[in-house]
C-alpha cells in the first residue's frame, strides 16, 4: 500500500446556501509538489482554510500522517507538521521581519514561564536557538538586510517571500502556498519558482500550490487538479491538463489564460 | 542604543537601583505634598504598565481593569483590616481558613492575595469574554466592571456597600509603591520580550495568522488578562491603603477612562508610554488644582483630559512615546 502524508476524503462545504467545496478529494504522495488551480471562487482558498483547520468542514474526512486532523484547531494541526500561506498576505505588519520569524518559532520553543520570567540560562539558550534558526531562514530567502525592516514598509515581493519563510519558521513537511506569486512581476516571479525549488529540496519539503499564474504551476507541479464549483474537474500531468477540453471550457470567459 | 540591548537584564538591575536611590531621595528630601502625588503617579502607573499588556501587547482592548482594582482593594482592606476596628466598622472577621478572628494580614501578602483574586476572576470571566473581539470585547468587559461595582454595592455584609470602608490603615508608603511599579514593569518587559509576550503580539497582530503558525489564541489572551489583572489587584489594594477609604463608585467608569486616557496618550504598547501617560496626567491634575479651585469651574480637569484625549487621538494616536512606523524609501 502506497502511503500518502495527506489523504482529504469527500470534502464538503457550504457557506448558507452556497456550496463552495463539493466533495473535493485528494491523495497526496509525500515529497511531491502537486498544483491547484481553477477560476475565481472555484473554491481553492476553502480547501487550504479546511485542510488547515480554519474553518470545519460541512462533510469529509482529512487525514495527515496517518490523523485524522479534520476537527484539529489550525494551531494543532501545524504543531504536526502542515501549515499554509494565505493568499491576502496576513504577516504580523506593524512588526520586524526579524519579530514574524520570531513568532513563529513558537511551536518549538519549549521555555516555561517562570524561566522567561527569570531570564534563566535556559531561557537564553533557546533564545539563541531561536535567532540561529530566524539568521539562516533569513539567509535562504535573502532577506538579512530586512531583517529591522517592518514588514509593511517592505516592498510587496519580499512580503510575499516572508509569508513563506514564516511558515517554514514553523519547520513544516507539507506547506499550502496560496497564490504565492500574486501582485510578482515576472521577474519576481521565475525568481520565486527558482526559490520554491530551492526550499523543496533544502526542507524536503511536499507542497500544494495554488496559483493563477500558469508558467509558474505548470513548472512546478507534478500533478495538477483543476477544481471548478468546489470539485476537481481534471487532474493530471501539466500537459495533460492543459490540453483538457473540459479545463478549457471552465476557463473560458474568465478571463484566465491556460498557457 | 545597540549596546544597551546586549545586556538589558543588567540595565535593569541598574535601573532598579538608580529608582531606590530616587525614592529614597524624594522621601527624605521632598515635602509631604509631594510625595503624595509621587505615590499616586505610581499607583497609576502599576495599573496603566498591566492594562498595556492586555489593550497594548495583545490588542484586547478591555474596559474592565477598574473592577480588577476593585477586588484587589476590597480583598486586600479585608485581610489586613486592624481586628479592633473590625466590629466599629461592621466588617466581618476573618474565618479560620484565612487565619481566624484573631488575626489580620501583613500588608504584603494581603496585596498578593488581592491580586491573585483579580487574576482568578480574569480567568473566570476571560474564558468567554475574550471569545469576543473588537468592540463587543470592550463592551462585554465594561459590563463586568457594572457587575464588580455593583456587588461592591449589594454585599454589604462585607463591603459595607456603597458607604465603603473607612479608617483603612495608610501601609502604602513610596518604598511599596515603587517596588510595586518596578515589578510590574519587569515582569510585563520580561514577558513581552519571551515567546509568551511574541504570542500576545501576534495575536494583536492577526489572530488566524497567529493560530496557523501553531498559537492559540485563548492560552495566551487569558494569560495576558490575567498576569494584567494581578497588578490591577495590588494596584488597588495599594490605592485602598492611601487613600484610606475605599467606596465601589470609585472603580466605576471615570476611574476607567482616566487610565485607559493615561496609557492612550502615553502610547499603547510601549515600554515607557503606560507611566509617562500616567505620570503626566496626574502632574496635570494637580497643576490644575489650584486653578480649578480658584476659577471654581469644578470639572475641568475631567474636561481636560477628554480634550488631551481627543487631541491626541486625532494627531498622534500612537500616543507620546509610540512612534509611527516611517515608510521605507
Ligand atoms: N467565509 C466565507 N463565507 C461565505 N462565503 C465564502 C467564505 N469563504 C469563501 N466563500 C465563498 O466560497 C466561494 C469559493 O471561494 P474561494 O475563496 O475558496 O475561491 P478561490 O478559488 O480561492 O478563488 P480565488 O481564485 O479568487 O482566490 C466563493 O464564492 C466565495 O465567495
Ligand atoms: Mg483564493
Amino acid at each position: 500500500m502506497t502511503y500518502f502524508i495527506l489523504e482529504v476524503e469527500d470534502l464538503w462545504k457550504s457557506f448558507g446556501g452556497l456550496t463552495a467545496v463539493s466533495g473535493y478529494q485528494l491523495k497526496l504522495p509525500p515529497d511531491s509538489v502537486y498544483g491547484l488551480i481553477g477560476p475565481n471562487g472555484a473554491g481553492k482558498t476553502t480547501i487550504f482554510n479546511l485542510i488547515s483547520g480554519i474553518i470545519k468542514p460541512t462533510r469529509g474526512k482529512i487525514i495527515f500522517k496517518g490523523k485524522d486532523i479534520t476537527f484539529w484547531r489550525p494551531d494543532q494541526v501545524v504543531a504536526l507538521g502542515l501549515t499554509r500561506t494565505f493568499q491576502n498576505l496576513r504577516l504580523f505588519s506593524s512588526l520586524t521581519v526579524e519579530m514574524n520569524l520570531k513568532i513563529a518559532s513558537h511551536l518549538h520553543a519549549r521555555c516555561n514561564f517562570w524561566s522567561s520570567l527569570f531570564s534563566f540560562p535556559s531561557f537564553f539558550r533557546e533564545e539563541r536557538e531561536i535567532k540561529k534558526r530566524v539568521d539562516y531562514i533569513l539567509e535562504v530567502f535573502d532577506l538579512v538586510p530586512y531583517r529591522e525592516e517592518v514588514s509593511s514598509n517592505l516592498p510587496y515581493g519580499l512580503q510575499r517571500k516572508l509569508d513563506i519563510a514564516r511558515a517554514l519558521m514553523t519547520k513544516p513537511q507539507l506547506v499550502l502556498l496560496d497564490e504565492p506569486s500574486a501582485g510578482m512581476n515576472t521577474q519576481e516571479a521565475e525568481d520565486l519558482a527558482e526559490l520554491i525549488r530551492r526550499i523543496k529540496e533544502e526542507f524536503q519539503l511536499t507542497l500544494i500550490i495554488v496559483e493563477h499564474r500558469m508558467s509558474l504551476v505548470m513548472g512546478l507541479a507534478e500533478v495538477v487538479q483543476v477544481i471548478d464549483y468546489g470539485s476537481v474537474i481534471a487532474m493530471g500531468s501539466p500537459e495533460e491538463v492543459q490540453n483538457d477540453p473540459q479545463v478549457i471550457e471552465a476557463y473560458l470567459g474568465t478571463g484566465d489564460v491556460v498557457a | 542604543m545597540r549596546k544597551i540591548n546586549k545586556f538589558p537584564e543588567l540595565w535593569f538591575l541598574v535601573g532598579g537601583l538608580i529608582l531606590l536611590v530616587g525614592v529614597f531621595l524624594a522621601d527624605h528630601l521632598l515635602n509631604r505634598y509631594l510625595v503624595h502625588i509621587l505615590i499616586l503617579m505610581g499607583i497609576y502607573s502599576i495599573t496603566t504598565v498591566s492594562l498595556n499588556l492586555t489593550n497594548g501587547y495583545t490588542g484586547l482592548f478591555s474596559l474592565g481593569h477598574a473592577a480588577f482594582m476593585a477586588i484587589g482593594a476590597y480583598t486586600s482592606t479585608l485581610l489586613a483590616f486592624p481586628i479592633a476596628l473590625r466590629e466599629a466598622y461592621e466588617l466581618p472577621l476573618l474565618p479560620s481558613f484565612l487565619g481566624g478572628p484573631e488575626y489580620s494580614w501583613p500588608f504584603f501578602p494581603a496585596l498578593v492575595a488581592g491580586g491573585l483574586l483579580a487574576s482568578i476572576a480574569a480567568l473566570l470571566i476571560g474564558a468567554p469574554v475574550l471569545r469576543l473581539r473588537g468592540h463587543y470585547l470592550s463592551v462585554a468587559s465594561l459590563g463586568f466592571m457594572v457587575i464588580v461595582t455593583t456587588f461592591a454595592k449589594t454585599l454589604r455584609g462585607i463591603t459595607r456597600g456603597s458607604m465603603g470602608i473607612n479608617a483603612i490603615p495608610s501601609y502604602t508608603n513610596i518604598y511599596w509603591t515603587y517596588l510595586w511599579l518596578f515589578i510590574s514593569v519587569y515582569v510585563v518587559w520580561r514577558i513581552v520580550n519571551s515567546r509568551f509576550g511574541r504570542a500576545m503580539l501576534a495575536i494583536r497582530e492577526d489572530e488566524t495568522a497567529a493560530q496557523a503558525l501553531g498559537i492559540y489564541p485563548m492560552k495566551y489572551k487569558l494569560l495576558s488578562f490575567a498576569v494584567g489583572a494581578f497588578f490591577a489587584g495590588v494596584a488597588g489594594g495599594l490605592y485602598a491603603h492611601f487613600t484610606k477609604a475605599i467606596r465601589p463608585f470609585e472603580f466605576s467608569f471615570f476611574l476607567t477612562f482616566q487610565i485607559v486616557t493615561m496609557l492612550i496618550i502615553g502610547g499603547m504598547g510601549t515600554t515607557s508610554g503606560p507611566i509617562v501617560g500616567a505620570a503626566s496626567l496626574i502632574a496635570l491634575r494637580y497643576a490644575l488644582k489650584p486653578v480649578e479651585e480658584g476659577l471654581q469651574i469644578y470639572g475641568l480637569i475631567e474636561l481636560i483630559y477628554a480634550t488631551l484625549l481627543i487631541v491626541i487621538m486625532l494627531w498622534k494616536p500612537e500616543g507620546i512615546m509610540g512612534k509611527r512606523h516611517s515608510r521605507m524609501s
